[in-house]
């Protein structure tokens, strides 16, 4: 938690926030129990100021990364989530050219006459917008960036990005200003799903790292340390239990490239399981899975589950 | 571990000869990070840093394990064999030419510029191929993944062509199976240039020049002129010859469709197969199940988006010169070429086989190129109606 300037940054992936903490918009704050590799990634990331592009299965924890990184180095969090129409110039920032427009045709026309809101539209600077990018190199620390699903935008999104990630500035010629972000650089993460290939040269710029899906025992840390008031350790066994069973039928029935159940989901369900008699749903756990709903998703799921589950029952018989 | 003894240099180059996007900025970031105190601990951790810092996909990942371990393996040998010949012979070490010398005499970074080549581009050495030198003296053991192998020697084959001009069938063996002239990143990057841009859905860009000359003739500013978005609406069909003839060119077809479908840049791709010669029918799987009319299939087309790529031998590849293939054939493309306006072939068999064969008669009807990287190119050029040398009908 101390930011010393002297002291390089260095994320242990140890300081969690305390139970019920929420973020400056209000939204809860959860531990991130991150393996040493990751941490490692993260580390190499901050030290060479390069990019961490992570990719990984969905909801196995890409997104919440960044903000956990930016929870324990205390840095300001500046995410971008990208949209399929985003373009890389909105990131940096937006220029109102059309409410210049409108101010200076007012001003013409005799209705601005107070001379500090003169002076403020003469300002070109007034109608400039700094999008998440152009915030982050211009943070007073280095900040983190999430430039989240960078594979849902155009592909040349990525390529537009090379110079502002190369040389760390940018020029904005409506303002003729040069942003230059020398010693302050920011951490950025980038995630991906993989819906489509990004370009070489925009991936030699990246660290890469692949989240592998968590063990047992991590499993069982991260649900014990989700909730506000710690599950029972049994519940937590026998639910982590038939999860990474149901986990393993999938993968035997729709192999590697299929989706499979995940943290994110895992944590779903357990929450609703928590909030029934700890004996109670045990004793349900150990017939057909209760609250399915939350961890399959799809028809053919719940057939390749139900088939399973009826065999596995015949065979007890 | 001394930084210094290790083969990383080997390991450096052997990734990019697998095809792996490594410069030389790649190798000093490396020692960056082992300067800074990362992956120094032990051989896991060296392994874990390089795969941060030079992998970017699983499947690159795979590629580098089976590397690391080779390299590794050799240099553990090579370390004991040195060990063991100065404790024996401390009086002539240079005079030991069998002794297999790795790079731990070199500084870590060569002055010489030769990694900054990039990977297809003609190597100094005349030599065509690879040759295993003396450097390598245990040939690796047969890789454990097939995948692996495949990659390797897409690469392989890749540098092959590259360095050996384009004559690739006359130089005189190829060690694989397959024929793969373009590496896939050659053909993502071939398939980026499909573009055809419209203007499109609802308006939200704002057209300065528009608005200032409207601003012009009203006297004032009423209202924003507004244009749709720039969105990329080229649609690309790709029709794929199966089986007979082109069964060695069915992973370069897989190829093709796999980068074309993920290259993300085509707003729709059609995929149709047929065999030899398309006959009224197409068919939307490769085991010519489901089948189409050419009804069906041209109605789906947009004559001004619409473009048609077509992989075929056109009996090229067993040399065969057949009057009722050529009618068929070119009776299907102006079928066709009746709806659509860019239509290109893309011919797996080298050029200098086309004369004397259907191929060589087709190549009249239709802009037929190679499959090699200029040809790829050249027939995506044509796809997006720029001249090109095709010289139709000019024989």
């Amino acid at each position: 938690m101390f930011n010393e300037a002297s002291k390089p940054l260095k994320y242990t992936g140890t300081v969690q926030p305390p139970k019920g903490d929420r973020d400056e918009n209000g939204q809860p704050l959860y531990p991130y129990l991150p393996n040493d590799e990751l941490v490692e990634a993260v580390n190499l990331a901050i030290t060479l100021e390069r990019p961490l592009l992570v990719k990984g299965e969905p909801g196995c924890g890409k997104t919440k990364l960044a903000r956990a990184v930016a929870y324990e180095l205390n840095l300001p969090y500046i995410p971008w989530n990208i949209k399929s129409t985003s373009l890389a110039q909105d990131g940096i920032y937006t220029y109102d050219a059309v409410g210049r427009l409108r101010d200076a045709q007012l001003a013409s026309a005799g209705r601005i006459t107070d001379s500090e809101e003169i002076k403020r539209i003469e300002d070109p600077k007034t109608y400039r917008e700094w999008g998440p990018l152009g915030q982050a190199f211009q943070s007073e620390t280095r900040a983190v960036l999430l430039i989240d699903e960078i594979d849902k935008a155009d592909i040349d999104f990525p390529n537009d990005l090379l110079l502002e990630l190369d040389e760390r500035r940018f020029i904005v010629p409506e303002t003729k200003e040069q942003i230059f972000s020398l010693d302050k650089s920011p951490i950025i993460f980038i995630t991906s799903n993989d819906e489509k290939d990004l370009p070489d040269a925009f991936l030699r710029r990246c660290l890469f790292h692949y989240l592998k899906f968590p063990r047992q025992e991590r499993l069982s840390e991260i649900l014990t340390n989700r909730f506000d008031k710690s599950p029972d350790e049994p519940l937590v066994q026998a639910a982590i239990e038939r999860f990474l069973e149901l986990r393993k039928i999938m993968q035997e029935e729709k192999g590697d490239a299929g989706k499979k159940v995940s943290t994110s989901e895992l944590i779903d369900w357990f929450d609703i399981l928590r909030r029934h008699p700890v004996d109670e749903v045990i004793a349900k756990l150990n017939g057909q899975l209760p609250y399915l709903g939350t961890l399959l998703k799809s028809w053919d799921d719940h057939c390749i589950y139900l088939r399973q589950f009826k065999r596995e029952e015949e065979e007890n018989e | 571990m001394i930084i210094q003894d290790l083969p990383l240099r080997d390991l450096f180059d052997q990734l990019r000869k697998s095809g792996l996007p490594l410069g030389v900025g790649e190798y000093e970031l490396l020692l960056k990070s082992l300067i800074a105190g990362f992956g120094i601990a032990d051989q896991n951790a060296l392994a874990r840093l390089c795969k941060t810092l030079w992998v970017k996909s699983l499947e690159e990942a795979q590629i580098f394990d089976y590397h690391f371990a080779e390299v590794m393996k050799q240099a553990i040998a090579s370390e004991t064999a040195v060990s063991s010949q100065t404790s024996s012979a401390k009086t002539e070490p240079q005079t030991t030419p069998e002794t297999p010398k790795f790079p731990a005499s070199n500084p870590p970074i060569a002055p010489d510029s030769e990694p900054t080549q990039l990977l297809p581009t003609p190597a100094s050495n005349p030599e065509p191929a690879p040759i295993p030198s003396l450097s390598e003296p245990t040939e690796p053991a047969l890789p454990p993944v097939v995948e692996i192998e495949d990659e390797i020697q897409v690469a392989k084959s890749a540098f092959l062509s590259a360095s050996s001009s384009d004559e690739i069938a006359d130089a005189g063996f190829l060690l694989t199976s397959d024929y793969l002239p373009v590496t896939k990143r050659q053909m993502k990057q071939a398939w980026r240039y499909l573009r055809r841009p419209v203007r499109e859905g609802p308006c939200t860009e704002l057209d300065v020049e528009a608005t200032a000359n409207q601003i012009a003739r009203q006297g004032i500013l009423l209202e924003p002129v507004l244009v749709p978005r720039r969105i990329n609406r080229s649609e690309l069909v790709l029709l794929i010859d199966q089986d007979g003839s082109m069964v060695p060119f069915h992973s370069l077809a897989e190829r093709l469709m796999e980068t074309a479908l993920r290259g993300g840049r085509l707003g729709k791709t059609g995929i149709y197969y047929f065999h030899n010669c398309p006959v009224d029918y197409l068919y939307r799987d490769p085991g010519h199940q489901e089948a189409e009319t050419f009804e069906q299939v041209l109605s789906r087309l947009s004559p001004t988006r619409s473009s048609v790529l077509i992989f075929s031998d056109g009996g090229a590849a067993r040399g065969s010169d057949n009057n009722d293939r050529l009618e068929l054939t070119e009776a299907f493309l102006n079928r066709f070429k009746q709806r659509v306006r860019y239509m290109a072939w893309l011919n797996p068999v080298p050029k200098s086989r086309w004369p004397e064969t259907t191929a060589g008669k087709i190549d009249r009807s239709i802009p037929m190129f190679e499959c090699d990287r200029p040809g790829l190119q050249d027939a995506i050029g044509v796809l997006r109606g720029r001249p090109t040398n095709f010289a139709g009908g000019a024989k």
